[in-house]
């Protein structure tokens, strides 16, 4: 009967609603609950049976959940010439929604930061969030750089947003692309788990 | 030497449609979020009235028309800061608003403009848009001469307009009627994925 509400009040997008559940106890119960239904509309808006708005309200409702205590594993930026940072705001948004602590890069960040996050921060993600078929080139030198100062293997590369053909795609150094942000957020929380 | 015009926000007042802005939040009365969507519109359309500041320009030079239309910086500011907060419905509903602004400034400008040409017997043809044969280096130079009529106007190495609320496209204009579209043509853009792809 509980997990019928609370489930509601996720679809609702009713942040107060799952607060005031949260006050009464089972909180890993519940958050267990709030990942299945998140990982359902997920699936459900990536299939096209769901709107990316009631993704949005699930996520605004899910957020009434504590971020487990823990250093950030993600960080997420816009490669540099990127400057519109709507993609990254929703990425960000899924993944508060999920409860993955990740660090907030914001815009037009270069290839440096992303590694600085690296050795700094201890991020096993690097989310980098783009725009055109120039993110590749940025990708690779971002590859190598790290390959450089001996640090690609302590972090798994991702891009969201670009748009680019599959051949394009598949010569770029990624553990990860998709220019959808629930199938980011989605892959984030699936190997974050692992 | 380009012969630049400026046109202000008396140009451009904000008319929030709500039922195409759900309709491209893909938000309807079926779905459970969209009470909260609703309750959220009232915020987003005042916040869109004290945000927006719409202006657009003109540079001509020969038979090339570059058009700039901008809400200015404000309203990225205040999504950005919605989404800090976690305010997510809010800050969705609020950027999709700017965006419908922008689109509807875009309609209303080339009407206008069509018109005034019109009016000289002259005509639109052919639109150059980012993204569809318009590449970033051109896009600089054409916006030099506008630049001082938008100083807080940025375009990145790949293209990105700041603020980011912002369009920019040439129009070539001709001196015989001219029936090709001078509207956007989604037919011609690199972005499969684009939430207003209209084809």
């Amino acid at each position: 009967m509980k997990d019928r509400i609370l489930r509601d009040a996720l679809l609702r997008g009713d942040r107060e609603a799952v607060a005031r559940m949260l006050h009464t106890g089972e909180p890993e119960t519940w958050r267990r609950e709030k990942d299945s239904l998140l990982r359902e509309v997920t699936d459900a808006h990536l299939r096209g049976g769901a709107p990316f708005c009631q993704l949005t309200a699930a996520a605004q409702a899910a957020s009434a959940f504590p971020l487990p205590e823990q250093p950030s594993a993600v960080c997420c930026g816009g490669v540099a010439g990127n400057t519109s940072a709507i993609s990254k705001n929703f990425l960000m948004m899924l993944l508060r929604g999920w409860g993955l602590p990740a660090l907030d890069l914001g815009m037009d960040v270069p290839a440096a930061a992303f590694l600085e996050a690296v050795r700094e921060h201890g991020v096993r993600f690097v989310v980098c969030v783009g725009f055109s078929s120039a993110d590749g080139a940025f990708v690779r030198d971002l590859h190598r750089q790290a390959v450089e100062h001996g640090i690609r293997d302590r972090f798994r590369l991702v891009l969201c947003g670009a748009s680019m053909t599959p051949e394009e795609m598949a010569e770029l150094p990624l553990d990860f692309l998709d220019n959808r942000a629930a199938a980011v957020a989605e892959w984030m929380v699936d190997a974050w788990t692992r | 030497m380009d012969k630049v015009t400026v046109y202000g926000p008396e140009h451009f007042a904000p008319r929030p449609d709500a039922p195409e802005a759900f309709g491209w939040l893909g938000c309807g009365e079926d779905i459970p979020c969209h009470a909260v969507f609703r309750e959220a519109w009232p915020e987003a359309v005042r916040l869109l009235r004290v945000d927006a500041g719409p202006r657009a320009a003109t540079a001509e030079h020969g038979d090339l028309l570059t058009v700039f239309l901008t809400l200015g910086p404000e309203p990225e500011k205040r999504v950005d800061s919605l989404f800090e907060r976690q305010a997510y419905v809010l800050a969705s509903l609020l950027n999709t608003l700017c965006d419908q602004m922008l689109f509807q400034m875009n309609h209303k400008f080339s009407e206008m403009l069509r018109r005034e040409l019109n009016a000289e017997g002259r005509y639109m043809a052919d639109r150059l848009e980012p993204g569809a044969g318009f590449p970033p280096e051109a896009q600089r130079l054409r916006f030099a001469p506008l630049r001082e009529a938008f100083p807080e106007a940025r375009i990145s190495g790949s293209g990105i307009l700041t603020p980011a609320k912002s369009m920019m496209y040439c129009v070539r204009i001709s001196g015989h009627v001219c029936d090709q579209t001078t509207l956007h043509d989604c037919s011609k853009c690199s972005q499969k994925n684009c939430l207003y792809r209209k084809i």
